[in-house]
């Protein structure tokens, strides 16, 4: 009897703590500002002004995004919210985050925008507002010479004998799910991974956004090689930010439009995905 | 052939009457150089057989995988001061010593919480206590950033308060929690692993309390100490005594557990160790160096806790 008294009031406790916590955050009043702040619609590029830094999302992947030896980002996305930074007037912070928890991570406020070589798809813009696109990517495939010797398209991958893989949540593996259906797809939590089984020989081929699968078969000629020239498909880039705000979105689009017509975003990307200039500051 | 068998024979006849006569001579003084002599043939034989295991993988690696080890990005992230691997390594030492005095902190407040007559008390840290453990840390960590610290920890303003804090300020936030601009998703790193950790922490100084004999409370009352002069003054420094072994190891549990806030995005060994693999590739030596250097601190905060331990044993033995 005692017994079952005191799992009552323990019972009573926890909702009491429940609705302690809950009561802690007021409830959202759209089903989109699921951020915390009481910042309304279009009151984005104010904040940043105000707070005097522009709070980027990234997740690091060669040539966008990467790390030099002294600890410093380096690459297109970095020269891109730089300069974006710059003509706003504002300074650059980056936030390195994780890629599959990017999304959740830029709706509960963690950062303004994600400049992340993120592709422009239907389901995503269902979350989020894309910017038009800044850059346009497209899929390449590398294949291992050694359990894949000798092929030439990509039919040839389209094979439940063959195993390819990719980095999760990317359209990098809905490409792959899309061209080689009936292929054994694997996909790993980022491309060094992937990369790794492909180069054990655990996997046939890797899908990845160019340029890494062309780079990759020329640091290691005797083991990798690229079935097929190019890519085989093109996909737009944007910025991401959280939904409904038109004004940032509105400047961000200008900004686009401008450093596109100068010329400068297709002088950086024939420095970071033509040449490999940088590749010294890496090592 | 026969004479050499001979010999052999006569030698080791020899050996077992030498042996024979030491033994009864000082059997204690050998005994001790026996076991001495095999400890060290048992520590060259196990470290013959590690260098031939890491000869073997190198070699497997190298000739089967096609491997070809390449040190450098490891080297230039490590032995240079702005080096992201070296800050991860920092990191994570600041993340484990934060995070182990909170969770010490909590876990004293709770582990004499669930002992006190307060019914209220007790039921609030069994909760706390059952609540915690029964989670997987994964998901805490994800409860914490996407929801509490969005929630509580955002809204007081504590990035924007670092970021126009005097340089000074900012160098001493740097040395001693995080860059400023990662302040707050340090500190919901810090506080989540804290009260993790002081879920078993409060287990620990429970046990620990009801190891200490009754009659120390019984002296305490005769003395007329009140119940919580009688808690601080005699009960915890003798329970804390009896619960450092396994304080110390929870201690270096934590350093192995801060690598979950990896997942948030925390800049600590771990999440710097993806980092430069996504950055470089090179992803073998990458995570060979995050073992030793995780193995590193692991290993010499047991041998410091073994140290204060024994010295310890020594203030109290008498």
């Amino acid at each position: 009897m005692k017994k079952s008294r005191s799992y009552v009031l323990m019972l009573i406790w926890f909702v009491v703590l429940l609705s302690f916590f809950t009561a802690c955050g007021a409830p959202p009043k759209e089903e989109n500002t699921a951020d915390n702040e009481p910042r309304g619609n279009g009151t984005l590029i104010d904040e940043i002004s105000r707070r005097g830094v522009l709070k980027v999302g990234m997740s690091t992947f060669v040539p966008w995004a990467m790390n030099d030896k002294n600890g410093q980002l380096i690459g297109f996305e970095i020269d891109v919210a730089k300069r974006l930074a710059q003509d706003l007037g504002v300074d650059v912070e980056f936030v390195p985050t994780k890629w599959s928890g990017i999304i959740p991570a830029l709706l509960t406020g963690k950062f303004d925008v994600i400049i992340g070589g993120m592709g422009i798809r239907p389901e995503r813009s269902l979350k989020v507002n894309f910017t038009i696109p800044y850059d346009y990517s497209g899929m390449a495939i590398v294949a291992n010479k050694k359990t894949a010797p000798g092929y030439g398209s990509l039919e040839e991958f389209d094979n439940p004998d063959v195993t390819v893989v990719a980095r999760i949540g990317t359209t990098a593996a809905d490409a792959a799910k899309k061209y080689m259906p009936n292929a054994n797809i694997k996909l790993f939590d980022d491309e060094a991974q992937a990369l790794q089984e492909l180069k054990t020989g655990r996997a046939h081929a890797m899908v990845a956004s160019a340029p890494l699968p062309a780079f990759q078969a020329i640091e290691n000629p005797d083991t990798l090689y690229l079935p097929i020239p190019g890519t085989f498909t093109r996909e737009p880039i944007g910025f991401a930010i959280r939904k409904g705000e038109a004004d940032a979105l509105n400047v961000f689009n200008s900004w686009i439009r401008v450093v596109d017509s100068e010329g400068w975003l297709a002088e950086r990307k024939a420095y970071w995905f033509e040449s490999r200039d940088w590749q010294s500051a890496l090592e | 052939m026969a004479c050499r068998k001979e010999s052999l024979l006569v030698r080791i006849q020899g050996l077992a009457v030498s042996v024979g006569m030491k033994v009864s001579a000082t059997r204690h003084q050998l005994f001790h150089a026996k076991t001495k002599r095999l400890r060290i043939t048992v520590d060259i034989v196990s470290a013959v057989i590690i260098i031939l295991f890491v000869a073997l993988f190198l070699f497997r690696s190298s000739q089967v995988m096609h491997y070809r080890w390449n040190w450098k990005p490891v080297v230039a992230s490590f032995f240079n001061p702005r080096g992201i691997l070296l800050k991860g390594f920092l990191t994570t030492i600041r993340l484990s010593i934060w995070s182990s005095i909170i969770a010490f902190f909590i876990g004293t407040v709770v582990g004499v919480g669930r002992l006190v007559r307060n019914r209220f008390f007790r039921m609030l840290s069994g909760l706390y206590v059952s609540l915690i453990r029964n989670l997987p840390p994964l998901v805490l960590v994800f409860i914490f950033y996407f929801f509490f610290s969005s929630q509580l920890l955002d809204p007081l303003g504590i990035d924007q308060a670092a970021r126009n804090a005097s340089p000074l300020v900012q160098r001493i936030l740097a040395l001693f929690l995080s860059e400023p601009a990662r302040l707050t998703a340090f500190l919901s790193a810090v506080i989540t692993l804290g009260i993790y950790e002081g879920s078993y922490i409060a287990e620990i100084i429970q046990s620990g309390i009801r190891s200490v004999d009754k009659g120390q409370w019984e002296a305490g009352y005769s003395l007329g100490l009140s119940s919580f002069d009688r808690t601080r003054l005699i009960i915890l420094p003798q329970a804390a005594r009896n619960a450092l072994p396994a304080l110390t190891g929870q201690f270096i549990s934590t350093m192995k557990d801060s690598s979950i806030v990896s997942v948030i995005s925390i800049a600590e060994l771990t999440f710097q160790g993806m980092e430069l693999t996504a950055s470089t590739y090179r992803t073998l030596e990458i995570w060979s160096a995050v073992t030793l250097l995780y193995f590193l601190l692991t290993f010499t905060a047991s041998i410091l806790s073994s140290r204060i331990e024994s010295g310890l044993r020594k203030r109290f033995a008498d």
